[in-house]
């Protein structure tokens, strides 16, 4: 058993289609050893997923190797057969996908899956199969595996989908593993769960582990070395930490000033100064938006459970907490899109928790609140191009039309960095950034005094997230506006909001200025949700 | 246990909730059989020249004299009893006449779509794993063939060429060579009994009368299951699952068959649904022309006679058929699919 598992050298990919030919990856050379993990980084485009699909065989279709060589254990995998990578993948060389819940068969249970591994490999009956499931299970981190042997995967959450991944993938001891953004689809909790157990994995099998991932802060933790990747090249290779502290390639020294961690401003992210805060007027004396025991449930689940907070004007205030916490019922209860079940929602002197949702839209409230959807692509109107979704509110609350209203959008469009040409096109013409300025614009449009932002950086690239920080810091700083921050992201909230609710299963658990909470979280699920934040570049990783 | 539990009950809501549609099919094949033109009573008379009397007397004796809401409200009393009326045309039950013939049109239906699915399926995922090859645009020209041309035609160039030219099949009339001894009958299906009778020859016998009519139909109702069956099946093999199950080795069988063709079966399951109902309607001009003894040909003669009962009959075994088809589909969702829940 050589130590060296992997060598990638010289690889080059393109897809292939009739009018053109795209390329992937432009001469990609790398090696894993045995018991070493490997992150692989970068921003979308980079060619870090077709790197792991050509290094297990399952390039996605119309993707075609031009050149080079990609070693396993000494076997050319390039010009193996398929019924040879049959044989070596699940085997010897295995992955895990980014959404664990898409990846496990939807009509098969968990434990079914990992038998058809195991039997697909190993000569085994099928009796003999359930019991080495069910071990696999106790080691994925499931005290208790026959109900989840019995389990179908949309009975599970996705960390756990993630951890009977990993239990199939791993089911035959494979001396490499390949992980595409395993931790992506998760909250941070279900991540730490799921990368100690790929790590500890790691050390027990000596097994080698390619990690996929765009989260430079997840690299610099689990991984000991680093190759960071941008269109199809790899700019800079080395040790994880040395690497991300002292960044010699000006890309990967981008990546890093982006992403956001403890000690960094907002300030620094921009890169170019933003205008000054405006100095705020005794905010206390009235709240812009003031809370109390509000409760929503659907059914018998409690999704906000007699929640209170008041957000003063000018203030930002960050709502944190894992998947499921409710942060997101609360922010469509606030910006009144679903009607409360109890409690109530001043905004100034206005009780608008009192007036129904479905005829919101005809209060002047309206106007004064609007919301940032999480999913920026889902809430555009795909038929819509820009313009239109700009203009719509526009239209509907202020009643522009004409050259008013083609003015003011220009004026919005400028105002979120949308280029004006931009303005014709439909969403699905549009990048993850830009979709976001367009989401953006229209909350704009109707000149909002409270802004409701519910995960407005999810899914974006670390450098497109930057920039819209910054932009959003720097409307905020401009319009005065007061915004509800939602986000499950520590190190941006604590960049972006003054004040942080943390919310666990409908309640508000912990409230403070974000300086003391995150110096000095009193909580014990605060303290976890901190102690999982990413630190890396001028400081010593020392978490774990 | 629970489950078992949940699942009658489920099963006893919807049918609970038929109830009302069923009654709304009921009223409104009463009333149209009443306003639609042929009067049953001179098409009864002893003579084409028979008085108004025996006319009236005849139309009494049918309780067709008095008003529309009221022959309805006896028709109803007669309903609860299980009673469906006489047919003036075979003189017997309503009830009687619909049982011993919805064997046969059972029998055909249930045999059509068997081999429908049998031969659908496996050209559906031969067509998905390779697509825009020439099996594949061959499966497609065949199904739109099938579904393009009538059924009456296709019946009839089958007899044409499988019994006229060829002399392949047998007589096309009816369910078995009049010269054999029909096996005793148990549950009606000519096949089961004669299997049960332990009687080859007539098993035989039934099984070639039975290619040709099924065939018929089969065909009709190919290309729509073939069609779906191509779609899911390509969506499943590029679904996540299949690239993880691909990724972790396990052989391609295995995952063609349970990672690609289990998850893609709902759709499939859907369509399958659609096809029965198709089938129902179809089989009335297939029975025709092959002079096969079920109900769709028997409710036709009927409503050619302007005999009112049989129809009223035909159309609320259909309407039943629909409820419980319905019902079976929808179980067999769940059973497709763990996600599905019944409500």
């Amino acid at each position: 058993m050589a130590e060296r598992l992997l060598e990638i050298s010289d690889l080059g990919v393109a897809f292939e289609s009739a009018e053109r030919s795209v390329v992937a990856l432009d001469g990609v050379s790398l090696s894993l050893d045995r018991g070493e993990i490997l992150a692989v980084v970068g921003e979308s485009g980079a060619g870090k997923t077709t790197l792991g699909a050509a290094a297990i065989g399952l390039l996605a279709p119309g993707a075609q190797i031009t050149r080079g060589k990609i070693r396993f254990d000494g076997e050319d995998l390039v010009t193996a057969y398929d019924a040879r990578l049959e044989a070596v993948r699940g085997a010897a060389l295995s992955m895990i996908a980014q959404n664990p819940r898409a990846a496990l068969n939807p009509v098969r249970r968990v434990g079914e899956g990992i038998v058809d591994v195991l039997r697909a490999h190993r000569d085994l009956g099928r009796a003999e199969a359930q019991v080495a499931a069910r071990a696999l299970l106790k080691r994925a981190g499931f005290p208790d595996p026959v109900p989840i042997e019995r389990a179908y995967p949309h009975e599970l959450s996705g960390g756990m989908c993630q951890r009977a991944m990993i239990a199939m993938a791993v089911a035959c001891e494979p001396a490499l593993l390949i992980a595409d953004e395993p931790t992506a689809a998760l909250d941070t909790a279900s991540e730490r769960a799921v990368m100690d157990l790929l790590a500890d994995l790691v050390r027990e099998r000596r097994m080698g582990l390619l990690l996929v991932t765009h989260d430079l802060g997840l690299a610099a933790h689990y991984a000991d070395r680093i190759a960071v990747m941008r269109v199809g090249r790899i700019v800079e290779e080395g040790p994880a930490v040395s690497t991300l502290a002292r960044p010699r390639d000006p890309y990967t020294r981008a990546l890093v000033t982006a992403t956001p961690r403890a000690g960094v401003r907002i300030d620094d992210l921009a890169g170019v100064p933003l205008p000054s805060r405006r100095e705020q007027g005794p905010a206390i004396a009235s709240p812009i938006l003031s809370v109390s025991r509000l409760s929503k449930r659907f059914g018998q689940a409690v999704a906000v459970d007699e929640v209170g907070f008041v957000l003063a004007r000018g203030e930002s205030v960050g709502v944190v907490g894992e998947s499921g916490s409710g942060k997101s019922t609360l922010a469509r209860l606030v910006s009144r899109l679903i009607d409360p079940d109890a409690g109530r929602i001043m905004f100034e002197d206005a009780d608008i928790g009192a007036m129904a949702a479905a005829r919101f839209h005809a209060v002047p409230e309206r106007r004064r609140i609007q919301l940032v959807f999480q999913d920026a692509t889902g809430s555009l109107n795909p038929r819509a191009t820009a313009f239109d979704a700009i203009a719509d509110p526009l239209r509907r609350l202020q009643g522009l039309r004409g050259e008013a209203l083609a003015a003011r959008v220009r004026e919005l469009a400028l105002q979120v960095q949308l280029a004006p040409e931009l303005l014709d096109r439909r969403a699905h013409r549009l990048s993850g950034g830009q979709r976001t300025r367009v989401g953006i614009a229209r909350a704009l449009a109707s000149r909002p005094d409270l802004l409701v932002l519910d995960e407005p950086t999810t899914g974006l690239d670390v450098s497109v997230q930057a920039s819209i920080l910054t932009l959003l810091e720097r409307l905020k700083r401009e319009l005065g506006l007061s915004c509800l921050f939602i986000s499950h992201d520590l190190a941006v909230v604590r960049m972006m909001c003054d004040r942080i609710l943390v919310m666990r299963e409908g309640r508000i658990v912990e409230e403070g200025d974000t300086e003391c909470l995150f110096r000095a979280p009193r909580e014990a699920y605060t303290q976890r949700l901190v102690a999982a934040m990413p630190e890396f570049g001028t400081e010593r990783p020392d978490w774990g | 246990m629970a489950g078992l539990m949940r699942i009658v009950a489920i099963v006893a809501r919807r049918l609970a909730a038929a109830v009302p549609a069923l009654f709304g099919v009921l009223v409104v094949t009463f009333v149209l059989m009443r306003i639609l033109p042929g009067d049953p009573a001179s098409l009864m008379a002893s003579s084409p020249s028979a008085g108004p009397e025996e006319i009236a007397e005849i139309r009494a004796r049918l309780g067709l004299d008095g008003p529309i809401p009221e022959q309805f409200l006896v028709y109803l009393g007669d309903l609860a009893q299980g009673d469906l009326g006489q047919s003036f045309v075979t003189g017997q039950p309503v009830a009687t006449d619909l049982m011993e013939r919805l064997p046969a049109s059972l029998e055909l239906i249930l045999v059509a779509l068997i081999a429908a699915v049998a031969v659908a399926l496996p050209l559906g995922v031969a067509a998905a794993l390779r697509p825009a090859t020439l099996l594949d645009h061959g499966v497609r020209v065949v199904g739109t063939l099938g579904v393009a041309i009538p059924t009456f035609v296709t019946g009839l160039l089958l007899i044409y060429v499988f019994y006229y030219r060829l002399g392949w099949a047998p007589d096309p009339t009816g369910r078995l060579d009049v010269f054999l001894d029909p096996p005793p009958r148990i549950t009606g299906f000519l096949l089961v009994d004669s299997l049960l009778a332990a009687d080859p020859a007539a098993f035989r016998a039934a099984a070639a009368q039975l290619v040709l009519p099924a065939a018929t139909l089969a065909l009709f109702v190919m290309a729509p299951l073939v069609r779906i069956t191509r779609a899911a099946m390509l969506e499943a093999m590029a679904s996540e699952h299949v690239r993880a199950a691909r990724a972790l080795g396990i052989g391609r069988r295995r995952v063609v068959l349970v990672y690609g063709l289990r998850t893609a079966l709902v759709p499939v399951l859907t369509v399958a649904g659609t096809v029965i109902s198709t089938l129902l309607g179809a089989s009335v001009l297939v029975e025709k022309v092959f002079a096969w003894p079920g109900i769709a040909s028997y409710s036709l003669d009927a409503l050619a006679a302007g005999d009112f009962a049989p129809v009223q009959g035909f159309v609320l075994l259909m309407a039943l058929i629909y409820v419980v088809l319905n019902l079976v589909i929808d179980l067999a969702y769940r059973l497709a699919d763990p996600r599905v829940t019944l409500a």
